[in-house]
């Protein structure tokens, strides 16, 4: 029992470690740095200042990012939920010929390296003929967030009892009305972790973007350019930190409209 | 009875799942009011039956007709008949008022009617202060009554219950198996249940259908079907039995005599029109309440009788059931009311030679 409690005790203390060190602290340490006046990323510290913030405002190139950034990764979120849904439900619903095949495809963003995912990405639209653009970005960022909702979906999907739609259907639903008032609401949690998530995959693709951009510029390129010189720097800490804040209060707002909903616990 | 207007009828319904045929060419009618239960091992089609005549699945041959209108082909929610799922299935999202009320808000029902009925019947099932409940927070009885009333409130013309009691407790089992029939009988509707257990079936239903393999095998009331089987396989079945395997030796009349191996020979009686010729194979089904037993050699000219060693007798306090070998690879079972001290029932115990004795018209003579 001894053995057993310090044994939990040093369990608990090595992941405690592994997530302060490996996760917590360089995002501690973006952050601060993102306020310190030097542009060289170390101690000792030069002082308080929030000029990398307001020289985020005079970088037209780094705002016009930014925004493509945005309207891509909402544009790839709303189809890939539509299609994701939909796929979803004919994973965990129906038996058909080529569902093995069909579970291959909607595992590939989760086993292919992004390397292998861009080049194809790229020879494909070659060959197709299709000019390289934000069209082709949005178009490849699908190609793995669509898997990658689906995948989330037919999760929750699987919990639940497959006599639920025939209830629906039963009590007198048509196909689409047993959707909107028995399935959709039941899945609703999963989807907009699924959204949340898709959005993120898609304002973060650095790899496959590279490949298949064209003369265009979306944030993670932005970012990747930017480097080059080391006196951005503190403006992409600035930026970074502004991201953080964002996406976690993104998924802190999921978690409360998740709860606020009553019902079912989810997750 | 017989002049009452049919509520469903199901003509040759076949459904076949690959090269297996789950549902094989079944017929039955179903009466207006009607308490019908359709029993069988798992796997027999009674679900596939269920689901095809709610409208869940489509037969690859055969029709439905419910009122005399063929509904073979219209979908679920265009059909006046409702399901109780074996799980439940209520829906976790919503509370039980919703729930109840989702049936009449599709049937676009004015809310205060809605409200007066939900509030009546979740009096009705002893559940009056569970409308803000969610699923989650009920136990498995609960969870039933919700379901069934949920199916039942738009007063479908057919309600369809999959084992609903399936998942609950004997006791909670049993005082619900009491209060559906009650339910059944003050709603009128017609009623179409389906168990593979068979006392649940034979306490509760009208008349029941005993299916196996996809096929039905027998259709009537309980008396009949636990008196009178068909065959081998309801006698079986339904209730407890003896079967003692033969050949027939002589008919004479209506009776027979069948010889069996290294046992002797007995006199049973073939059903109603059953064609039986001496050579015959057949199997005697004698049930064991219908078997006496004795230590004295019974003198009750032509009844069937033979010795046995008792191997082992159980007390139930109504009763005694005594297991009764009679040869090395066969025991027989009989059940003995403990009525009084009258006999020398009372003095019987392990080890004792005695003698099972039985009329002739017990033992029934099974042709398949």
């Amino acid at each position: 029992m001894e053995r057993l409690r310090t044994g939990r005790f040093w369990l608990g203390f090595y992941t405690l470690a592994v997530m302060a060190f490996l996760i917590y602290l360089p995002i501690v340490l973006l952050i601060t740095f993102s306020f310190n006046d030097s542009t060289i990323m170390s101690l000792p510290w030069s002082g308080f200042t929030l000029k990398w913030y307001e020289k985020i405002l005079e970088r037209p190139d780094l705002l016009e990012s930014l925004l493509n950034s945005l309207w891509v990764a909402l544009i790839v979120t709303a189809v890939s939920l539509v299609l994701g849904v939909l796929a979803a439900n004919a994973m965990a619903r129906y038996r058909y010929r080529g569902r093995i095949l069909f579970t291959g495809y909607v595992s590939i963003p989760f086993v292919m390296p992004w390397l292998i995912l861009g080049i194809s990405l790229l020879l494909f639209f070659n060959w197709v003929g299709i000019q390289l653009s934000m069209f082709t970005v949005i178009l490849s960022h699908i190609s793995f967030t669509t898997p990658l909702v689906a995948v989330l979906v037919a999760a929750r999907l699987h919990q639940f009892e497959p006599d639920l739609d025939s209830a629906a259907r039963d009590l007198g639903c048509n196909a689409l009305d047993a959707f909107r008032l028995v399935t959709f609401p039941i899945i609703a949690p999963a989807v907009i972790a699924a959204g949340i998530l898709a959005f993120n995959w898609s304002f973060d693709a650095f790899v496959v973007t590279h490949f298949v951009i064209g003369s265009e510029v979306t944030f993670p390129i932005w970012v990747w350019s930017a480097l080059r010189y080391p006196r951005n720097l503190p403006i992409i800490n600035a930026v970074s930190s502004i991201i953080i804040v964002v996406e976690m209060g993104l998924i802190f707002l999921a978690e409360w409209l998740r709860r606020r909903g009553g019902g079912e616990r989810l997750l | 009875m017989s002049n009452r207007e049919i509520t469903l009828e199901v003509r040759e319904l076949t459904k076949r799942f690959g090269s297996l045929v789950a549902v094989d060419h079944v017929s039955f009618e179903i009466r207006r009011g009607e308490f019908f239960s359709l029993l069988g091992p798992s796997g027999s089609g009674k679900t596939t039956i269920l689901r095809m005549v709610g409208g869940l699945l489509t037969p690859d041959e055969g029709q439905v007709f419910l009122g005399g209108k063929d509904i073979t082909f219209d979908p679920p929610e265009k059909r006046d008949v409702n399901i109780v799922f074996q799980n439940y299935a209520l829906f976790p999202h919503l509370n039980v008022y919703d729930n109840v009320a989702f049936g009449p808000r599709r049937h676009r029902w004015p809310e205060a009617k809605i409200r007066e009925e939900v509030t009546r019947l979740l009096e009705m099932v002893h559940l009056t202060g569970y409308e803000q409940k969610y699923p989650r927070q009920l136990s498995g009885g609960e969870k039933q009554r919700v379901a069934l009333i949920r199916a039942l409130i738009t007063r479908p013309q057919l309600l369809l219950l999959d084992e609903p009691l399936g998942a609950l407790d004997l006791k909670i089992r049993q005082s619900l198996q009491l209060e559906l029939v009650d339910i059944q009988e003050e709603t009128g509707i017609t009623f179409i249940y389906v168990t593979h257990d068979q006392s649940e079936a034979l306490t509760m239903a009208d008349r029941l259908a005993v299916m196996d393999k996809g096929r039905v095998l027998q259709i009537g009331d309980p008396k009949t079907i636990y008196e009178q089987p068909q065959n081998r396989f309801v006698a079986h079945f339904i209730g407890n039995t003896n079967m003692l395997e033969g050949k027939v030796a002589a008919v004479e009349g209506q009776d027979v005599r069948v010889r069996v191996p290294k046992l002797g020979e007995f006199w049973g009686r073939p059903l109603d029109g059953a064609d039986v010729r001496p050579g015959q194979s057949v199997t005697m089904s004698i049930r064991p309440e219908k078997m006496r037993i004795s230590r004295q050699e019974p003198e009750r000219p032509g009844y069937n009788k033979i010795a046995g060693v008792v191997e082992d007798l159980i007390y139930v306090g109504v009763s005694t059931e005594f297991i009764v070998r009679v040869s090395p690879v066969k025991t027989l079972r009989i059940f003995a009311q403990n009525i009084s001290r009258e006999d020398d029932l009372w003095q019987i115990t392990w080890d004792d030679p005695v003698w099972v004795y039985w009329r002739p018209e017990r033992s029934l003579v099974l042709v398949e």
